[in-house]
């Protein structure tokens, strides 16, 4: 049953800590110290001294084990660490684990985390890269396309976004306004790569080609650095530093006929099927309805699958995100404030874990962007893997 | 169904811009595969294509489409 969340966690856990490095294209240090930092930052920012800490959790291409993090600040007997697959997909995933630990008592303080030098180190836009290891079960899969050049993430969503222009007769003007937007957002926060820099739809047309019908401006960014968020108990959360966070809802989801990014073979290809199961659950768990939420954090590595989100979560019909993105709703003053910390087009690109604490800061009324009285904030994983969701909300 | 056009692949065996398309076929069977035969400014949803083998040696044979030719 998935009401059972609602009927087991309630709003008994909660996030108390958030912490990052600086998110920069060449961190000159290593992934683990990039990792260490962010964790010591998130358990610092909640007041939690590092000995109490008993959970980690990441997520696949995390190259920092969990023992060497744990090793290097110092943690005490760890009794609960999980590593969830399909990369950015997971990365609302983690709280949940974490909030599934905490609530059953198998952990106290349980530190999410992923930390990676992924524009200076490996890149991860590189996609499938030749590789002389014996073919696995999930390689195998990549067979089908990789022949023929398609390699890429930036690649594979292409295919998507050019069915849906099709099918809604929308134009690549459509995605950019969700850069737009972003790029707007990003200009007044500080810990922005494009910090100051905002675009124009002129801008957006005016970029090259990385492959059709994406431009440079609807594609992510690769970033170096690290972002941490501590989960422990509402109760205990309620006598640290900034209070409780609460999780209202998490959920994963995976649709029929899914692959990692190439889902090519399923009926319709306009949308995210991942993200409906996904959406469909929190909107059960929580007892919400789209109107009810303030802030909204959308995994947007490609800006097309932004409006695809838009539509699977049903905050607008099918077909119906290009114009609910024109008319504002994304921006300040819009009805659905969206990546208010630039995203990852704009801010950086953690694997859509900076967005997680861009939820926890408008939650606390920190947020550099800071929409009024934002109580709901529904935040999503990344769509084209298996993907994950979550709704925040203000403690009453 | 579908297509791109990359600009920005990462592979040097394939000279850019160069065009893939997901191909559906009569039986409905749906691959992706490399268009061929066409400036990739003219691939268009919809075009009727024909499948022909590339022969990639070693054993190696990829199934590439063209633009049908008018019956």
């Amino acid at each position: 049953m998935t009401a059972s969340f609602a009927e087991v966690i309630g709003s008994e856990v909660a996030i108390a800590g958030i912490g990052a490095t600086a998110f920069t294209k060449a961190s000159g240090v290593s992934e683990w110290r990039l990792a260490v930092e962010a964790v010591g930052a998130a358990l610092a920012d909640a007041g939690i001294d590092p000995s109490q800490v008993d959970g980690l959790v990441t997520y696949s291409m995390e190259t920092n084990p969990e023992i060497a993090v744990a090793q290097a600040l110092g943690f005490g007997e760890l009794k609960f660490f999980s590593r969830i697959h399909y990369g950015g997909g997971a990365a609302c995933a983690t709280i949940q684990q974490a909030a599934l630990a905490v609530a059953c008592g198998l952990a106290k303080v349980v530190v999410c985390y992923r930390a990676f030098n992924e524009r200076s180190g490996m890149r991860l836009g590189s996609g499938v890269m030749a590789d002389s290891a014996p073919p696995t079960t999930e390689s195998l899969r990549y067979s089908w396309t990789a022949p023929y050049g398609l390699k890429t993430p930036a690649s594979w969503a292409a295919l998507f976004a050019q069915r849906y222009l099709h099918v809604y007769g929308a134009t690549t003007e459509a995605f950019g306004r969700v850069a737009v937007s972003a790029r707007r957002w990003a200009a007044t926060n500080p810990k922005a790569h494009f910090h100051g820099r905002p675009i124009t739809l002129s801008d957006h047309q005016a970029s090259r080609w990385i492959a059709e019908p994406l431009r440079l401006l609807d594609v992510c960014q690769e970033t170096d650095g690290a972002q941490a968020i501590v989960v422990t108990s509402t109760a205990f959360a309620r006598d640290l530093a900034h209070g409780p966070v609460i999780v209202r809802a998490a959920a994963q989801g995976s649709a029929p006929q899914q692959f990692a990014m190439t889902s090519f073979y399923r009926d319709d290809l306009t949308g995210q099927p991942e993200t409906g199961v996904v959406g469909r659950q929190l909107w059960v768990q929580s007892g919400l309805r789209p109107a009810d939420i303030d802030v909204a954090i959308l995994y947007d590595h490609f800006s097309p699958l932004v409006l695809m989100q838009l539509e699977e979560l049903g905050f607008c019909g099918r077909g119906e995100a290009p114009g609910f993105v024109q008319d504002g709703h994304l921006d300040a003053g819009g009805s659905l404030p969206t990546n208010t910390h630039g995203g990852q087009l704009g801010e950086a690109y953690l694997h859509g874990m900076n967005g997680i604490a861009e939820a926890v800061r408008q939650l606390r009324g920190t947020a550099v962007n800071q929409i009024a009285d934002a109580s709901r904030v529904l935040v999503t994983g990344g769509s084209g893997p298996p993907t994950s969701g979550l709704i925040l909300a203000r403690a009453d | 169904m579908s297509f791109t056009v990359i600009h920005a692949g990462r592979s040097p065996a394939f000279p850019q811009p160069y065009p893939v398309g997901l191909v559906v076929l009569e039986e409905g069977t749906r691959l992706v595969a490399e268009l061929v035969g066409v400036p990739h400014e003219q691939v268009r949803i919809g075009m009727a294509l024909q499948v022909e083998f590339l022969d990639c040696g070693e054993d190696f044979t990829l199934p590439v489409f063209r633009p049908a030719e008018a019956a």
